[in-house]
């Protein structure tokens, strides 16, 4: 099954290379050419969130390029400076690329999908934002990415009417038009080469099909 | 804890009342608000052209109730966590960055939301005197 795959996914990407070469393009080989961190094949899974708009699920996004990130909004530094960095990246991204942000909250105590909703679209449009108000739901999601958090609360718990800080991991995830993980990035990362690699696995992604 | 900083705070306002710190400030901005937070984190790069280091103590920033001194670090396990720093040494002819996903003032509890084009003034102070510096808001 999976040699098979591998075969036909071989099969297309030779297809590709002659057309490539058939179009004297080595900017579109370069643009082909896409490679998944092996550590990352285990990582993602279901993702349903509480938006302002009802629930959404990372699999209703397939056919988009999405770019995850777990944090939340009274955090004053690394959170705005990966949301902007999500923000450059669809900028960057041709028109013809369909793509979305996606923020998701790990601190439900205070941030509610009103609020969220709100915040998001102060980034950018094309940026979504949920949560999940139950603690240990929450908890299995976000451990499915690898995501950790903790709550800088006396007691670890996180409090509606608090002023606390939420220590996180703050990695912007790539996912394909597939829907899978396919690259993780430092929310430092120069947008662009987010949109570079986001741009291949559009590419790819389109040519195997996965765009519906 | 508390007490210590808002002591070496008077400390250094009463010492550094005339003194001017002998910094260069530059590029420095803050960050507009999103709607429903009233906090945001300042950047800035400080020039040192003197001869003797100048330690960064406090800071004070016009609308916001508390401003701290922050660094955001990267735990071995992954998790960014934002840290309360004492203070920061702008080392002699050489310079100090503050920048996102690092070094940051931190604005806490704002008066009112900042807004994109709007400039807001920061006081810093340091062991040889105060910095006014201007904070352009950015997005
Ligand atoms: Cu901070």
């Amino acid at each position: 099954m999976e040699g098979a795959l591998r075969s036909i996914r071989a099969a297309l990407i030779v297809m590709a290379l002659v057309a490539a070469a058939a179009a004297g393009a080595g900017a579109f080989l370069a643009r082909f050419a896409v490679r998944m961190p092996p550590a990352l094949a285990e990582l993602g899974g279901p993702l349903v969130l509480e938006t302002a708009q009802g629930a959404l699920a990372l699999a209703d996004l397939k056919g988009t390029v999405v770019l995850l990130y777990f944090g939340y909004a009274h955090c004053p530094d690394a959170c705005p400076a990966a949301l902007q960095t999500i923000a450059a990246v669809l900028d960057r991204l041709p028109a013809s690329v369909r793509a979305h942000g996606l923020f998701v909250s790990v601190d439900p105590a205070r941030d509610t999908p009103r609020m969220l909703a709100r915040y998001a679209r102060f980034y950018h449009p094309k940026i979504l934002a949920g949560t999940i108000s139950d603690l240990a739901r929450l908890k299995q999601a976000t451990a499915r990415f690898r995501a950790d958090f903790h709550y800088d609360t006396p007691d670890g718990k996180p409090d509606p009417q608090g002023d606390y800080a939420v220590d996180h991991t703050s990695f912007i995830y790539l996912i394909s038009p597939q829907g899978r993980v396919v690259n993780l990035f430092d929310f430092r990362e120069d947008p662009a080469r987010i949109a570079d690699e986001a741009m291949r696995w559009w590419v790819h992604d389109e040519m195997q099909g996965g765009k519906k | 804890m508390k007490r210590w900083f808002v002591m070496l705070a008077f400390v250094l306002a009463v010492q550094g009342e005339a003194a001017e710190a002998p910094l260069v400030a530059h590029d420095a901005w803050v960050r507009a608000t999103p709607p429903g937070v009233d906090r945001s984190a300042g950047y800035l790069v400080l020039e040192n052209p003197s001869d003797a280091p100048v330690r960064v103590a406090a800071a004070h920033c016009e609308g916001a109730a508390r401003t701290m001194l922050h660094e955001t670090v990267r735990l071995p396990d992954g998790r960014e966590q934002m840290r309360h720093v004492q203070g920061w040494d702008v080392p002699p002819h050489g310079k100090l960055v503050l920048a996102p996903g690092g070094r940051h003032l931190m604005l806490m509890q704002l008066a009112r939301p900042l807004r994109e084009g709007d400039a807001i003034t920061c006081t810093l102070l340091t062991d040889r005197g105060k910095l006014t510096v201007r904070f352009a808001v950015r997005r």
